[in-house]
């Protein structure tokens, strides 16, 4: 996973797998890079081969923390099994999702 | 899900630790396992979340303790499905019909929606310790060369592990379907348990119980009898066969000399039966019933007590049952029983609770209606006696004074028992105090209070006796009007006595009944006596009742001795516990009694010479 502050932008990224065993890791390490100056959260799914309910769980969870800091988090170029995921539990009505 | 034998193109099972990171590293594996087995990418990422999904299930909800057990999955795949069978050490939980997705901003709850959505087939077999996820997927419709299905030709070793695999796997098929059904018979008892509290009708639960016990045992028909009051065995309920019919007829099921169920109840043993009973018991209810077919009678025991006899059987002698199916029968039977043991003897207490507390509030209503007071009067005594009998009627007295310085003194008798009794002896005394307050006659009290009773009384079919009597002490006049009561005794103090009668319809039978009334004097030195019916049809131990005279002697004796009011009560009284040599009374005796006092020297008394 690399995180990298571009301006008043956080990108995540070089995540292979967002699963039960690491979403809590993924969560508090994105939760803890946060800053006030923070106005986006851009989480890059391009590598991500495998999303399930624990990932997307984490996602949540961060795009509440981003929203009550009046931030937004987008989700860059998903793979399209995480894109399917995404639009299976309805979740791409949710987070804005910039498409390659 | 129904188990078919099928020549699976590939099975293989996984076992992983029970945590996180292992359980996605199942997930992989299984993927190449599957993969090799010619799943499509498509089918791959799939099968991969779902496993990923149900792993994690298993991880989070796996009980302490139980965690060193490995997470098992198991594939069977063939050209037209997928099956993953995904065991889990949790306490287990219900497969819902439908999954809906949460909330938008929920971070849990769609691990489950996610399995449901991407498999055909969810279930969820619950045993003890472990359960099982059974997921089936259908495979997608695709070309492929014969050739290529069939695969390479196995070697003998590996037809010999196969043939060992395939049969390890059927045991834990069986195994698992008992669980399964262990779960479901368990599930069904504590259904109709709580039902039970419910269920006012024990035939109607027991039929709807038997009908589970006949499915979950295969059988056939049921008849169930209870031991009723008389230590016979009744007919509650019997199984309703295809025809739609009772098997046994309820009118005439029980005649029979010779029964199989009277059998097992006697010998509190099982008594089992097939087609050859014919001949010997041909009158047995059961034997119809069964015919060439097989079953058994089952006597229901609990705490040494008989409470019935349950019968089940199969229409088809060769078709017997087998222990297991007979054990479920018999533990079903004998807890159907304590079931019905339970709610009856529970009905039974609340029905003497709502007794004892009727009784009660209606010895609270008559003891509150007896005057605290009598009228005390110039040269006369008036006294009272109450005695309830054991179930409290709707007997009472009253004595109070009237304009114009008299005395009105009532007895009533009102025909039924408890609270609804009391409640008409309250209405009418409030009635009739309320109405004496003006200067009325007593045939004018009575045709006015059954005006007012009447519409009441018909409806619940009660009715009232009553006797007015008003008395004035300055012309020793009595006025008397009835309805349908006893006479009214007077005795004077020349030994000589009298009966009073004035016919009348008791209140509450016509609503424009008129009563009439008329005037007798006080003779000199005189009693009056007021009673009711539960005095002269005191009993006893012979069933003889006491009838009048006795008391009409001991009236006009007290007259004669010139004995005060509460000696002649006693006396009375003394007559009729005497009769009754401790009998229990039937009804309520009550009496009220007025007597002239005696002041000093016998010649002073009789104004009446004066």
């Amino acid at each position: 996973m690399k995180i990298q502050h571009q301006g008043t932008t956080l990108l995540v990224g070089g995540l292979t797998e967002l699963n039960a065993a690491n979403a809590l890791g993924f969560r508090d390490a994105v939760r803890g890079a946060l800053t006030p100056q923070t106005t986006h959260l851009d989480v890059d799914l391009s590598e991500t081969k495998f999303l399930d309910s624990s990932g997307l769980g984490a996602l949540i969870a961060l795009h509440k923390t981003v929203v009550a800091n009046h931030a937004v988090l987008r989700i860059l170029h998903p793979t399209p099994t995480a894109q399917q995921i995404l639009e299976l539990t309805r979740l791409h009505r949710v987070f804005e999702i910039v498409k390659t | 899900m129904n188990e078919v034998t099928k020549n699976w193109v590939r099975k293989f099972a996984l076992d992983y630790p029970c945590e996180l990171t292992s359980v996605r590293e199942a997930g992989r594996q299984s993927r190449e396992e599957l993969h090799a087995a010619g799943l499509a990418e498509q089918e791959l990422d799939h099968w991969e979340l779902v496993l990923a999904e149900a792993g994690n299930n298993a991880v989070y909800y796996a009980l302490e303790g139980q965690k060193h057990k490995p997470v098992r999955f198991e594939f069977y795949v063939d050209d037209q499905w997928v099956e993953a069978r995904i065991r889990d050490q949790g306490p287990g939980f219900e497969m819902p019909e439908e999954v809906e997705l949460p909330e938008p901003d929920s971070e849990h709850g769609r691990g489950l929606f996610l399995i449901k959505t991407l498999t055909d087939e969810a279930a969820y077999w619950r045993g003890k310790g472990e359960n099982w996820l059974v997921l089936r997927k259908r495979r997608p419709e695709r070309e492929t060369p014969a050739s290529e299905a069939s695969g390479p030709p196995a070697s003998a070793a590996d037809a010999a592990l196969t043939e060992q695999l395939a049969q390890s796997e059927s045991t834990l098929e069986l195994m698992t379907e008992e669980l399964a059904s262990a779960y479901e018979s368990l599930s069904t008892i504590f259904r109709y348990s709580a039902e039970l509290a419910e269920q006012p009708q024990p035939e109607e639960f027991a039929r709807k119980w038997l009908v589970e016990v006949c499915k979950i045992g295969a059988a056939d028909w049921f008849v169930l009898r209870l031991v009723n009051e008389n230590e016979a065995l009744k007919l509650v309920v019997s199984s309703v066969d295809l025809t739609g019919r009772e098997v046994l007829d309820m009118e005439n099921a029980g005649e029979a000399d010779v029964s199989l169920e009277i059998r097992a109840a006697s010998l509190r043993m099982d008594v089992w039966f097939d087609g050859t009973l014919q001949r010997v018991a041909a009158v047995d209810p059961l034997v119809s019933v069964t015919g060439q077919g097989t079953g058994f009678a089952h006597p229901i025991v609990i705490n040494d007590r008989l409470v019935g006899v349950l019968s089940v059987g199969r229409y088809l002698a060769d078709k017997p049952f087998q222990a297991g199916q007979v054990s479920i029968i018999q533990t079903f039977g004998d807890f159907l029983g304590i079931q019905i043991r339970n709610a009856h003897f529970q009905k039974q207490q609340v029905q003497t609770q709502l007794t004892a507390r009727d009784l009660k509030i209606a010895a609270d209503i008559q003891r509150s209606l007896l005057p605290k007071t009598l009228p005390v009067l110039p040269g006369y005594q008036l006294v009272g006696h109450y005695q309830s009998a054991r179930q409290v009627g709707g007997d009472f007295y009253d004595a109070f004074e009237t304009p114009g310085g008299k005395v009105l003194m009532a007895i009533a008798d009102v025909m039924g028992k408890g609270v609804s009794a009391a409640m008409f002896a309250a209405i009418f005394r409030s009635q009739l105090r309320a109405e004496a307050e003006r200067e009325r006659s007593p045939a004018a009290l009575l045709t006015m209070l059954n005006r007012a009773l009447f519409a009441d009384l018909d409806q619940v079919e009660m009715f009232i006796t009553a006797q007015l009597v008003l008395f004035n002490p300055q012309d020793r006049s009595i006025v008397i009007s009835a309805a349908g009561h006893p006479p009214m005794l007077l005795a004077g103090n020349d030994g000589r006595s009298q009966e009073v009668e004035q016919s009348g319809l008791p209140l509450g039978v016509l609503g424009d009944s008129v009563y009439t009334e008329r005037t007798v004097l006080l003779p000199a030195g005189g009693n009056l006596l007021l009673f009711t019916d539960g005095l002269t049809e005191a009993r006893d131990p012979e069933g003889q009742l006491l009838w009048l005279s006795p008391l009409e002697k001991c009236l006009s004796q007290g007259a004669k001795a010139g004995r005060g009011a509460e000696e002649t009560k006693a006396a009375l009284i003394a007559i009729v516990e005497a009769h009754e040599q401790g009998i229990p009374a039937g009804d309520d005796q009550t009496f009220l009694l007025l007597a002239e006092r005696r002041t000093g020297a016998k010649n002073l008394n009789p104004p009446k010479q004066a």
